[in-house]
């Protein structure tokens, strides 16, 4: 039967087309819209309050909290990004991985927490004010990535806390926030001309990734994103505390394997040193270098290794590496490497308690009184 | 239902659609429907339970339909081929134990086929021995059937029962018991409140001589309709069974189902579960600081089950639409109601509707008729109250539920109460049409508030956490 003389048959086909064509389009027009900043557009600051510290959350329906990609979307959900510096402020941003971010701590019991707890003040008389930029991955390059978005913030001084896990080049480009974010990766790349080595590994996005279809988890995270600021004001809760963690490993095996490399001396290539000198190049805003504590264990095998990270020759040579190399970009550096005593970490090999973390606050506390002296104009 | 089951339905019905419109519809409905009462069942810990367990209803749905049919309508071809379908259906689902997991019809590996086949031989025997045996009058055998779906009603509505039944299931099944608590979210049988409610409507009405003699096949597409089967909405078996003959228009079939299936799905997959992450919890009740966050999340929480079971309801309508199948409206605009009473008749109606019928009614007729004279509002009250309990109860044989109940029971005689008097009061006064405005406005409101709040019950099992929660939504910290 001809369709024209079937209006049934006619009517579910032309339904059929302009529902396919309407999807399309719409799927395409979205490639543009993507573009634009979307994670920009927020509530916190507005109607609920800013974070304390970036969306970051493996289980939300318990820790009101996500991880998310859209990085525009982290730094809009921040106390920070709404709060105008005051005149007596002085702005600290504290950047690293998560034992910045505070894994299994709440808020007050972080090292910014404690640190603004102190009501610190310069020599000046100025309120240290100290803020969270941590974000639970471990790669210098995403640290980099944090700061440059941060400037617009005006600090007057940031610490970088560091550990050797952060600086393997090859794991540079594989952290998820880099990894999603590849227009991002370039940028950053370029703008610090940190070359070839790192923009050869960037994944595009191809056009399918960037259509409605393939955002569609992005988006959902957005606005998820969003409906978590309503239980964060309400609870003040960002990360769920009451789940039991299994302990950090102080027993190993007897492997002194560092990312399947046996013991060798590090070349040039292989730690990405070259960030931090390009970023301390580039950056008006002086920084400071903090090699974070890790957990020293006793236990089994503990004379091949320091932690589940770590296997003694390895830390042993990036802690000079990295000394020779802060002193040659001429960037204020601190190693506290054994500052904290193996029972007061948690889960992992960098994270510390609240008592370790006090332990650790007093003496960045004595570099804050120190620095800042010098950095006030 | 998941996402992905409802567009495998609506897949399925709308290839049937296109290749056959409407040829050997009950015949199509019939067998999507005993193949989706396995599929859908969900997984359980008890061992094939999610074969059992739709085994189970199907069995005691071809005893209900026995008892409740005159002996020379059984006797039919229909009914024959009907009955070999479904035991045929049955004793093949076990043998998709022998392809990849990935298709096989239940949640996971069903029973070895020899035990099939023989529960399947014993239901077989057994209807055939019913058949030969049975009388006029099955008036006992009603009231057993009845007994039996109030009894397994209780048994898994109520957690503790639930967790003993479930001990017992596990030693049957030769499982370790170990892991059993007292939660008994480990006994799930899908969709049986609603096989329940349309079995005791066509046995009730049976017994009330209402019932009018349907085929086999007829009544197991109307008890285990798939689009409605797991959150209604509850029809007639009357009205489904014109429904189910009636011609239709395809296109137009589609259009109205397409649209509600949009609207159904927009409501329960994205607006309903955005809220669901911000509404009140047992969880996050307690962990609340602000008194103002705490009544969004209850506000939240409100129109989440508004828009969940609305939206599960459009899903159900707009896929029976597809087929041609109009089912009963359940919502309609419930939180735009000017008080309880017509909150009532526009929040769940097919629920509402049947416990009219088959108990508010009923017992409001048994107590009028009683020698000693009970006073009309006595009567109100213990209908009302008794019949918004039982309506609680059916969500979970606990406390919580009950008190959810009591509020709106309560709530539903206070009401009655204050019309009656306020129609008295209000005699012969005129109002500009301003002021009925803004009663009516403060009505909707009032009544959304004590809707919401009721909802505290329904959301926390303890009372001390529930208590405390209306403490803090009214300031007290």
């Amino acid at each position: 039967m001809n369709d024209k003389n079937n209006p049934e048959k006619y009517n579910i086909f032309r339904i059929f087309i302009k529902g396919i064509l309407l999807f399309l389009i719409l799927n395409f027009l979205f490639i543009g819209i993507n573009q634009l900043p979307l994670g920009k557009i927020t509530f916190y600051n507005l109607l609920f309050p800013g974070r304390e510290r970036f969306p970051f959350g493996e289980n939300p329906s318990q820790s009101y909290n996500l991880t998310i990609n859209n990085i525009d979307a982290m730094f809009s959900s921040l106390k920070i990004d709404k709060q105008k510096k005051k005149d007596d402020e002085f702005r600290i941003l504290f950047v690293g991985d998560s034992s910045v971010w505070g894994s299994l701590q709440s808020n007050s019991e972080t090292l910014v927490g404690q640190i603004n707890h102190l009501y610190l003040k310069t020599c000046n008389g100025l309120n240290v004010k100290a803020y969270n930029l941590g974000y639970p991955t471990l790669s210098i390059l995403k640290d980099l990535l944090v700061i440059d978005k941060s400037l617009s913030y005006q600090p007057d001084l940031i610490i970088w806390l560091v550990t050797l896990e952060s600086f393997p080049r090859i794991n540079q480009l594989t952290t998820p926030l880099l990894a999603n974010n590849p227009s991002e990766a370039k940028k950053i790349i370029n703008k610090y001309s940190l070359g070839d080595s790192y923009q050869n590994k960037i994944i595009d996005n191809n056009y399918w990734d960037q259509t409605l279809i393939g955002q569609r988890r992005n988006i959902a995270d957005l606005f998820r994103l969003q409906s978590y600021g309503i239980l964060w004001a309400a609870t003040g809760i960002d990360q769920n505390l009451t789940l039991p963690f299994t302990p950090a490993k102080q027993d190993f095996e007897n492997d002194d394997s560092f990312h399947e490399l046996g013991q060798h001396l590090f070349n040039e290539t292989e730690l990405s040193f070259d960030v931090i000198e390009k970023a301390v190049n580039r950056i008006d805003v002086p920084i400071i270098l903090i090699n974070e504590p890790i957990l020293i264990s006793n236990g089994k095998n503990s004379n091949i290794r320091y932690d589940y990270y770590y296997p003694r020759w390895a830390y042993d040579q990036y802690r000079v590496l990295l000394k020779t190399q802060m002193i040659k970009f001429n960037v204020p550096y601190y190693d506290f490497y054994d500052l904290v005593p193996e029972n007061l970490f948690t889960n992992s090999a960098i994270h510390l308690n609240s008592a370790g973390e006090t332990i650790l606050t007093q003496k960045v506390a004595e570099i804050i009184n120190g620095e800042s002296c010098h950095l006030e104009y | 239902m998941n996402l992905i089951q409802v567009l495998l339905f609506l897949g399925g019905v709308i290839i049937y659609r296109l290749l056959l419109d409407q040829k050997g519809k009950i015949w199509v409905i019939l067998i999507a429907c005993i193949f989706g009462i396995f599929w859908l069942q969900p997984a359980s810990i008890i061992r094939n339970s999610d074969y059992w367990f739709p085994f189970l209803s199907i069995s005691l749905i071809i005893i209900t339909w026995l008892v409740i049919t005159p002996k020379k309508n059984i006797n039919t071809k229909e009914n024959l081929i009907s009955f070999l379908i479904i035991l045929a259906i049955s004793i093949f689902i076990p043998f998709s134990r022998y392809l990849p997991i990935e298709i096989n019809v239940t949640a996971t590996l069903p029973p070895q086929p020899l035990s099939v086949v023989i529960a399947v031989f014993i239901l077989f025997i057994g209807s055939v021995l019913f058949y030969f045996l049975k009388q006029k009058n099955n008036v006992y055998l009603v009231h057993i059937i009845l007994l039996f779906i109030i009894t397994f009603f209780i048994l898994l509505k109520s957690p503790f029962l639930n967790s003993k039944i479930n001990i017992l299931l596990k030693i049957i099944s030769g499982q370790s018991i170990g892991t059993v608590q007292g939660t008994g979210s480990d006994l799930r049988w899908l969709g049986f409140s609603y096989i329940a409610f349309r079995l005791i409507h066509t046995l009730r009405d049976f017994q009330s001589k209402r019932y009018q003699a349907t085929g086999l096949c007829n009544y197991f597409d109307y008890v285990i309709f798939f689009p409605a089967l797991v959150a209604g909405p509850i029809d007639r078996i009357e009205h489904f069974e014109n429904e189910i003959k009636k011609e239709t228009n395809k296109t137009q079939d589609f259009i109205v189902g397409g649209k509600r299936l949009i609207f159904g799905l927009t409501k329960k997959f994205v607006i309903a579960d955005m809220l669901a992450l911000i509404s009140l919890n047992s969880d996050n009740a307690t962990l609340v600081k602000s008194t103002f966050w705490l009544w969004v999340m209850l506000i939240a929480y409100a129109w989440m089950i508004y828009f969940d079971f609305s939206g599960y309801t459009d899903i159900a309508l707009g896929m029976s639409a597809c087929l041609g199948i109009a089912l009963p409206e359940n919502f309609d605009q419930p939180y735009s109601a000017k008080n309880l009473t017509i909150f009532w008749n526009k929040w769940h109606m097919s629920l509402t509707q049947w416990f009219r019928s088959y108990f508010f009614n009923p017992l409001t007729r048994f107590l009028r008729s009683k020698e000693k004279p009970i006073s009309p509002t006595l009567i109100i009250a213990l209908t009302q109250i008794s019949t918004m309990s039982l309506i609680g109860l059916w969500h979970g044989i606990s406390w919580n539920y009950l008190y959810w109940g009591l509020w709106h029971g309560i709530g539903l005689f206070i009401h009655n109460r204050w019309a009656f008097f306020m129609q008295k009061f209000t005699k012969g006064i005129q109002l500009n049409n301003s002021l009925k405005k803004v009663i009516s406005v403060f009505s909707v409101v009032f009544t959304f508030a004590f809707i919401a709040l009721g909802w505290i019950w329904f959301i926390i099992p303890d009372l001390h956490t529930s208590i405390m929660t209306f403490m803090r939504l009214f300031g007290s910290h």
